[in-house]
């Protein structure tokens, strides 16, 4: 025990030089713990003090206290209406496969799985596992749900493949605006490729301003106008006039996002921003307020409208013939031509086109959707094409500008920007405002409107108790370089409450034909206004608008308007006075 | 020495504290952080089903559906905007048409001898109704399987 006992160590020089090794080798060692531990204690002085204060500007939490990098909750955010009804939502889908060798007991596997899938039989699913192979589907993009219950059963040999699907919920009712994705995840169409770097990037959804209500009554209109009258496609749109906000814009036929047919031209295409056509009569709204605006035009003006014009080897007529003088608000009515191209001359070519230049009819619109038309204006313009553009024929311009040109006047004269993105932070930047007319020619223009409901081409869409205004608009298509007298564009530019315009409802049925509900005729008054009418009868009900007691533009240009009485009165005088 | 000695049993005693101390706090730690992510796992799960839930919701609630389904099985049509009532007062004293279910058996009970002034009362149904096509019958998961197609392979 006492080996180590220092009265038993015999003193020796042997002995002792073996003690002083030990010792040497003592102090050694815990020369060098101790040098370790200042060391230790060094660093731990750099580490919380030198370098804690050096670094106090950068944020220092424990591993656990930091939060973990958000996941995105999807490949690609969500795109909803301005309620937030989802339209497009990408969502996490498994396909279930099996590898049939890892499967002992087959029989057990394929009960099991019936019990969960219903559609699938028995026997077919024990086919499926007894194959020699080693991958077999079992079933395609199931929920979250059923992949949690085969999750439970634990069988071996049953996986699954994780993929992100985009769903679109609504289906082909607002296609067009959302437009689809491919295989890859891209956008490549509406807003999807509109906004397909955003999307990408974003978790936040993107808000439009389509109202999937106002939506669908919209395209259950048009498609009812286009079925009705046995038109080849048609268009349509509900824009609030002061916001530029696109409430439903729809374009007929459409497609399926969830199953685009690249061949499918015809449904792919947008009519409402991509495609350009000559407008027709309602385009005689620019006109008209023109003469207001700029030849300070009274209503009292009078345009003689007894004779066609011949311009060349071009002869405009009027299309519901009145054969007489007629005065400004006449001219608009009736929807004369003659009139219209007078108005246009009034004006002057150069005013004109810079007329609609300012309101944005001749270069193509902004919107965020890249399916964007750009109109085609003739150059160099000329005097004749002045005259023609009057009407609305020789110039092609999309719906979308139609429309947001025309609410441009109606909202009192401030210069729309279409948008289909709901901006909240968006406030009514006045200094920003461009003003087109001045409030003088808008309420004029309002008045014109409602005269043609009230008493002209627009009958079918009024509304009683929303004072509807709008102007018809009846194209010849042109067909080899020949405009076809049985191939019709018929649009209807509505806008409601007249007095105070808030909505601007647009629709355009391509080649209707005549029914016999319809007497034959296959003009805008006859298609398109019904069609109107119902859609804001829609979206009275939608929104809740309350019906006014007055109509307070409806005959304020009558004193203006010759009644049947009358023109008949002058006819016989004028046949006296010949005699 | 003995003081040496009793300061030596001190601080083995808070040495040991201090160790069983430390074991504890990271045994805790180690099993919140077991329990949190079990939570996270499971809250990523749930906002999953809520987002599928959400697509599926507004599925079946498009609006060519409903309208369908309303006309099919309520009777109901579009308003016009002549039926839109300006005054509260205007409305007609409604029809009773929701009997609860014990009093709707207690009166077919009780008045089947003179039945004729119930039946008066309720609503009639509309005789002709639009059938939903084959699409507005569809099914969430049907929607969902033919994503891609459907096919095996």
């Amino acid at each position: 025990m006492n080996n180590f006992n220092r009265a038993k160590i015999q003193v020796s020089g042997q002995k002792r030089s073996v003690l002083d090794m030990a010792r040497s080798r003592l102090m050694l060692l815990s020369l060098f713990f101790i040098l370790t531990y200042i060391v230790v204690a060094a660093r731990i002085v750099d580490l919380t003090i030198i370098q804690g204060e050096m670094k106090k500007g950068e944020e220092t939490v424990s591993m656990l206290e930091a939060e973990p990098v958000q996941k995105k909750t999807a490949h690609r955010a969500d795109i909803l209406d301005r309620n937030g009804i989802i339209l497009a939502r990408s969502l996490k889908t498994a396909s279930l496969y099996a590898d049939p060798e890892l499967i002992p007991d087959k029989q057990i596997v394929a009960k099991d799985l019936v019990k969960i899938f219903p559609e699938l039989t028995y026997g077919e699913t024990l086919k499926k596992l007894q194959e020699p192979r080693r991958f077999v589907w079992i079933k395609r993009n199931m929920t979250p749900d059923d992949q949690y219950k085969i999750l439970y059963l634990g069988h071996p040999g049953l996986s699954f493949m994780e993929e992100e699907r985009r769903l679109y919920p609504q289906g082909p009712l607002a296609a067009h605006v959302v437009g689809f994705t491919n295989t890859d995840d891209h956008g490549l169409g509406g807003l999807e490729a509109g906004f397909d770097k955003l999307l990408m990037e974003s978790d936040e959804p993107l808000m439009t301003t389509i109202d999937v209500r106002i939506q669908h009554a919209l395209r259950r209109e048009t498609a009812s106008a286009i079925k009705k009258f046995n038109g080849l496609a048609g268009a349509g749109m509900v824009m609030n006039v002061n916001t530029g906000e696109i409430l439903a814009a729809v374009s007929l036929p459409d497609f399926d996002p969830h199953k685009v047919n690249d061949k499918d031209k015809d449904a792919l295409f947008n009519r409402l921003t991509l495609g350009v056509f000559e407008p027709g009569s309602t385009f005689k709204i620019f006109t008209t307020a023109a003469v207001i605006e700029n030849a300070g035009a009274g209503m009292g003006a009078t345009y003689d409208a007894t004779k066609p014009l011949k311009v060349g080897r071009f002869t405009i007529s009027d299309y519901h013939a009145e054969k007489r003088v007629l005065t400004l608000p006449e001219v608009f009515m009736h929807s004369s031509n003659i009139g219209s191209v007078k108005m246009a001359q009034q004006v002057g070519t150069d005013q004109f086109v810079n007329f609609l230049s300012d309101l944005g009819l001749l270069k193509a619109p902004d919107i965020e959707i890249p399916e964007v038309g750009a109109p085609l204006v003739p150059k160099p313009w000329k005097e004749i094409n002045t005259m023609t553009a009057a009407f609305g024929h020789g110039i092609a311009v999309s719906p979308l500008q139609l429309v947001s040109a025309s609410a441009s006047i109606m909202n009192g004269g401030i210069l729309v920007k279409p948008t289909l993105v709901l901006d909240k932070t968006l406030k009514k930047d006045k200094g920003n405002s461009v003003r087109v007319v001045s409030e003088k020619t808008a309420h004029r223009m309002r008045q014109l409107m409602r005269l043609v409901v009230t008493g002209g081409t627009g009958g079918k869409a009024d509304v009683a108790g929303y004072n509807v205004g709008g102007k018809t608009g009846t194209a010849e298509k042109d067909s080899g370089g020949r405009y076809d007298q049985n191939k019709l564009r018929s649009s209807f530019m509505a806008f409601f409450p007249a007095e105070n315009p808030k909505y601007a409802v647009y629709i355009l049925v391509d080649e209707p034909k005549g029914n016999k509900e319809s007497y034959g005729y296959a003009t805008a008054g006859w298609v398109a206004a019904p069609a109107v009418k119902k859609v804001i009868e829609s979206i009275v009900a939608i929104e809740g608008i309350k019906p006014q007691d007055s109509d307070e533009l409806g005959g304020t240009l009558d004193a203006y308007v010759k009644t049947k009485e009358q023109i008949a009165k002058e006819k016989q005088l004028a046949a006296l006075t010949a005699h | 020495m003995r003081l040496f000695r009793i300061s030596n049993l001190l601080s083995l005693v808070v040495a040991t504290v201090f160790g069983v101390l430390l074991f504890w706090t990271s045994q805790a730690v180690q099993q919140k952080e077991q329990q949190l992510g079990a939570l996270k796992k499971n809250l990523a799960q749930e906002t999953e089903t809520v987002r599928v839930l959400g697509v599926e919701w507004d599925y079946l609630n498009r609006p060519q559906r409903l309208e369908k389904m309303a006309a099919e099985h309520l009777g109901m049509e579009l308003p016009s905007a002549t039926e839109v009532v300006k005054n509260v007062n205007d409305i007609p004293e409604p029809p009773a048409l929701v009997v609860p279910y014990n009093e709707a058996l207690t009166q077919i009970v009780s008045t089947q001898a003179a039945p004729k002034t119930a039946q008066q009362k309720t609503i009639p149904m509309k005789a002709e109704t639009i059938s939903p096509s084959k699409a507005d019958k569809q099914s969430f998961d049907k929607l969902i399987q033919s994503l891609d197609g459907g096919t095996d392979e």
